[in-house]
C-alpha cells in the first residue's frame, strides 16, 4: 500500500464507521412503542414520506450495479451496456398503476410482502410459498452484486490480499452491515440512504463535469472507446464491441431493458420500499420523480467509456489470479483524482453497495417470516417470535449471497442481477398479472412458475464463460440455441436475447394452456379474499391483520 | 397495463361470510381504463434501438445513440407527471 492509498484508506474507513455508527443509532429514530414487531423492524412502522421512500427507493435501485457492473460492461462491451438507461427510464411509468393497486389491496388486508398478496388472492399457501422462496433465493444474487461492488472498491484501495483470506476485507465490512441491519431493521438503510445520496451526487457531479474535460471532451472519449472495442478480443478473435449496437444484440439490448424492468417491482425489496410509504400519492409523486435518477446513471454508465479513453488498467484481483473489470472505476478515481476525494468516491460506492444489500436482506427476511416461518412452521407465533425471526433470516440471506459470489462466477458481474432476473420474472404471471385479474387457474401458474424456471436455469447452465469455461457464465443466449424437442426455428442465428425474457414467454403458455385444461376439468379454483373495491383503497381500515387460509 | 374496462356484470366480489367458494371473479378486477394512462407506454419507444441506433448527429460529442435516450428521460418524466395531475383527484378524494 502506497502513500495514496493510505489517504483513501483512512478517508474510507472513517466515512465507514461514521455511517455504521448511524445505522445503530438508527433504532430510535421515529422510535416506536416496541421495535420487536415485523411492521417496525421490516417496514419502518409504514409511515415512510415521499422524501423518505424516494431516498429509499433510489437507494435501493442505484447501487453497486450502477456505479460498478454497468461501467463494467460498457468498457468491456460497448453499447450493449446502457441497456440500463431505457430500462430505468420505462420502469417507474410502466409499473406505477400497478404498484397503486398493490399498495391499496395490501394495506386493506395487512400484507407485508407479494407472497401475502398471492395467499390471499389465491386461497394457497402452497403458490405463497413458491412466490416466497422464489423472491428469496432471487435477491441472493443481487445482494452478491453488491459484494463484487464492495469488493472492486477495496481491492483498488490497496486491501488486494490473495487466496480465501483476500477476501477478509470484504467479510468483515459485511460483518458491520449485517450487524447494525439486525439492531434496527429497515430505519438504518433509510437514513443511511439520505447520506449515501448525498456522497453519491457529488462524486458524480465532479466525475462528469471534470473528467471529460480533462481527457479532451466526449468526442474524444467516444473515439478511444470506439477504438478499443472495436480490437479483437483474445478469447474470441472477434471485437469486443462497438459503440453503437450490432444486428446481433439489438434484441438483446430490448430484451435485456424490458425484462429488468418487469423485474424491479417484484423483487421483494422493492415491494418492501413501496408498502413502507404512507399513501398512493407518495407512490404517484416517487414514479414521477425517480427517473431522474436515470440521468445520473447514464452519466456514470458512460465512465466506461471514459476509462477507456484514460488508459484504465483492471486491477488484477488477488483471489482470483484475473483481471476484475469491476474495479475499473475505483481505478479511474484512483487516477484522476486528489487522493482524499478518491477516498470519498470510495465511500459513497461502498456506502452505495451497503445500503441496497440491507433492504434486501430485510425484504428476503419478511418473506421467511411471513410466508414459510409463520405458514408452516409456527403459526401460533408472536410478533416478537416474527420480528426474531426476521432478523436472524436477514443473516442467513447474507450468507446466501456469500456462497452465490463463491460459487458463480459470470463473465461480468451484471449477471448476477440479470440471473437473479431470470429467476424474480418467473413470478410475474402470478403477482402482476393477478392484480388486475384473477382469470389464471392457481395450479396452472403453478405449472408455469416451474416450467419457467427449469427451462431458464437449463438455458443459463449452458451459457458457459468464455475466460474461464465455466457454466452460468452469462444471461445472453444465441437464438440457435434455443429448440423445442428438436425443433429449432432458428438455427443458425446468433441473434441474441435475454433468458428471461425467453422463459417468461414459455412460463405465460403453460399457465394459460393449464388454466383451460384445469377449468374444464372443473378444478377447484379457491376463494379470492380480496374484494374488487380493494384495489383503489385510499383509506386504512381500522383491523388490517391476514386472513386465515384454509384450504392448501 | 389497463387494457379493458371492467365488464358490467363484474362488480360485487365474494367477501368472507357469503361467497360460495367454488367460484372466484375471472374477468377484470376493477380496471379502470383511462386514454391519459397510455401516455405512461411513450417512454417504451427508448427500447425500439432501430429507431436510433447512429452515430449521426452527435450532439456535443456524444452519438445520437446516446443523446437521444437521455433525451426520452425527460419526455417520460412529463408523461409521468401529466398522467399523475391529471388522475390523482381520484386519491385525494379519500385522503382529507
Amino acid at each position: 500500500m502506497n502513500g495514496t492509498q493510505t489517504v483513501e484508506l483512512v478517508i474510507f474507513v472513517a466515512l465507514f464507521v461514521a455511517v455504521a455508527v448511524m445505522g445503530f443509532m438508527a433504532s430510535r429514530w421515529r422510535r416506536a412503542t416496541d421495535l420487536e414487531h415485523l411492521d417496525e423492524w421490516g417496514l419502518g412502522g409504514r409511515r415512510f414520506g415521499s422524501w423518505v421512500t424516494w431516498f429509499l427507493l433510489g437507494g435501493d435501485l442505484y447501487t453497486a450495479y450502477t456505479f460498478v457492473a454497468i461501467p463494467a460492461l460498457l468498457f468491456s462491451s460497448g453499447a450493449l451496456g446502457f441497456y440500463a438507461v431505457p430500462y430505468t427510464i420505462i420502469a417507474f411509468p410502466l409499473v406505477m398503476l400497478p404498484l397503486l393497486r398493490l399498495w391499496s389491496v395490501s394495506r386493506v388486508h395487512g400484507y407485508v410482502t407479494p407472497a401475502d398478496f398471492v395467499r390471499g388472492r389465491y386461497d394457497s399457501p402452497l403458490l405463497a410459498l413458491l412466490i416466497a422462496i422464489t423472491g428469496i433465493v432471487a435477491t441472493m444474487p443481487y445482494i452478491a452484486l453488491q459484494l463484487a461492488g464492495l469488493e472492486a472498491v477495496l481491492r483498488t484501495i490497496g486491501l488486494n490480499g490473495t487466496g480465501f483470506w483476500g477476501h477478509a476485507p470484504l467479510f468483515i465490512a459485511f460483518v458491520v452491515l449485517a450487524a447494525y441491519t439486525y439492531q434496527s431493521g429497515l430505519r438504518a438503510p433509510a437514513l443511511i440512504a439520505v447520506v449515501k445520496d448525498l456522497l453519491i451526487y457529488l462524486v458524480i457531479l465532479v466525475a462528469i463535469i471534470y473528467l471529460p474535460l480533462k481527457l479532451g471532451g466526449w468526442g474524444a472519449i467516444f473515439d478511444a472507446g470506439q477504438a478499443k472495442l472495436s480490437q479483437p478480443s483474445p478469447a474470441t478473435g472477434q471485437p469486443a464491441g462497438s459503440i453503437l449496437l450490432t444486428a446481433n444484440n439489438q434484441l438483446q439490448y430490448a430484451t435485456l431493458a424490458l425484462g429488468s424492468a418487469l423485474a424491479l417491482f417484484l423483487y421483494p425489496h422493492s415491494v418492501t420500499g413501496v408498502l413502507s410509504s404512507q399513501s398512493r400519492s407518495t407512490i404517484r409523486r416517487n414514479m414521477a420523480a425517480l427517473p431522474a435518477y436515470s440521468f445520473l446513471l447514464a452519466l456514470l454508465a458512460l465512465l466506461g467509456y471514459v476509462a477507456i479513453a484514460a488508459g484504465v488498467k483492471p486491477i488484477v484481483n488477488g483471489s482470483t489470479g484475473r483481471a476484475d473489470t469491476n474495479t475499473i472505476v475505483p481505478v479511474l478515481f484512483d487516477n484522476q483524482f486528489p487522493s482524499w476525494f478518491a477516498g470519498i468516491a470510495f465511500a459513497a460506492i461502498g456506502i452505495g453497495a451497503l445500503v441496497p444489500a440491507a433492504i434486501m436482506s430485510i425484504a428476503a427476511a419478511n418473506l421467511w417470516t411471513r410466508n414459510i416461518y409463520k405458514e408452516f412452521i409456527r403459526r401460533d407465533a408472536t410478533p416478537r417470535d416474527e420480528a426474531r425471526q426476521a432478523k436472524l433470516a436477514s443473516l442467513v440471506v447474507k450468507v446466501g449471497a456469500v456462497l452465490f459470489i463463491v460459487l458463480i462466477d459470470p463473465q461480468f458481474s451484471v449477471d448476477l442481477q440479470l440471473i437473479g432476473g431470470v429467476i424474480i420474472l418467473m413470478t410475474l404471471p402470478a403477482v402482476a398479472i393477478a392484480l388486475y385479474t384473477r382469470w389464471f387457474h392457481r395450479w396452472a401458474l403453478v405449472a408455469g412458475w416451474v416450467a419457467g424456471l427449469a427451462w431458464g436455469m437449463y438455458l443459463l447452465y449452458g451459457i458457459v464463460n468464455p475466460n474461464t469455461g465455466r457454466h452460468f457464465g452469462g444471461s445472453a443466449l444465441a437464438l440457435d440455441k434455443l429448440s423445442f424437442f428438436g425443433w429449432a426455428p432458428w438455427d443458425g442465428s446468433k441473434v441474441q436475447i435475454y433468458v428471461g425474457f425467453v422463459a417468461l414467454i414459455l412460463n405465460l403458455v403453460v399457465a394459460a394452456v393449464g388454466t383451460l385444461v384445469l377449468r374444464a376439468l372443473g378444478t377447484p379454483e379457491g376463494r379470492d379474499h380480496t374484494a374488487t373495491s380493494d384495489y383503489h383503497a385510499t383509506r386504512v381500515p381500522e383491523s388490517t391483520t391476514p386472513e386465515a387460509v384454509t384450504s392448501v | 397495463m389497463t387494457t379493458s374496462a371492467p365488464p358490467p356484470g363484474e362488480s360485487s366480489s365474494p367477501t368472507e361470510e357469503t361467497s360460495p367458494p367454488e367460484s372466484p371473479p375471472r374477468g377484470w378486477t376493477d380496471v379502470r381504463f383511462r386514454w391519459i394512462n397510455l401516455l405512461l407506454l411513450v417512454p417504451l419507444v427508448s427500447i425500439l434501438p432501430f429507431l436510433f441506433n447512429s452515430e449521426e448527429p452527435t450532439l456535443a460529442g456524444l452519438p445520437f445513440f446516446y443523446w437521444f435516450q437521455l433525451l426520452v428521460i425527460p419526455v417520460g418524466i412529463l408523461c409521468t407527471v401529466a398522467v399523475h395531475r391529471l388522475t390523482r383527484h381520484v386519491d385525494e378524494e379519500g385522503e382529507q
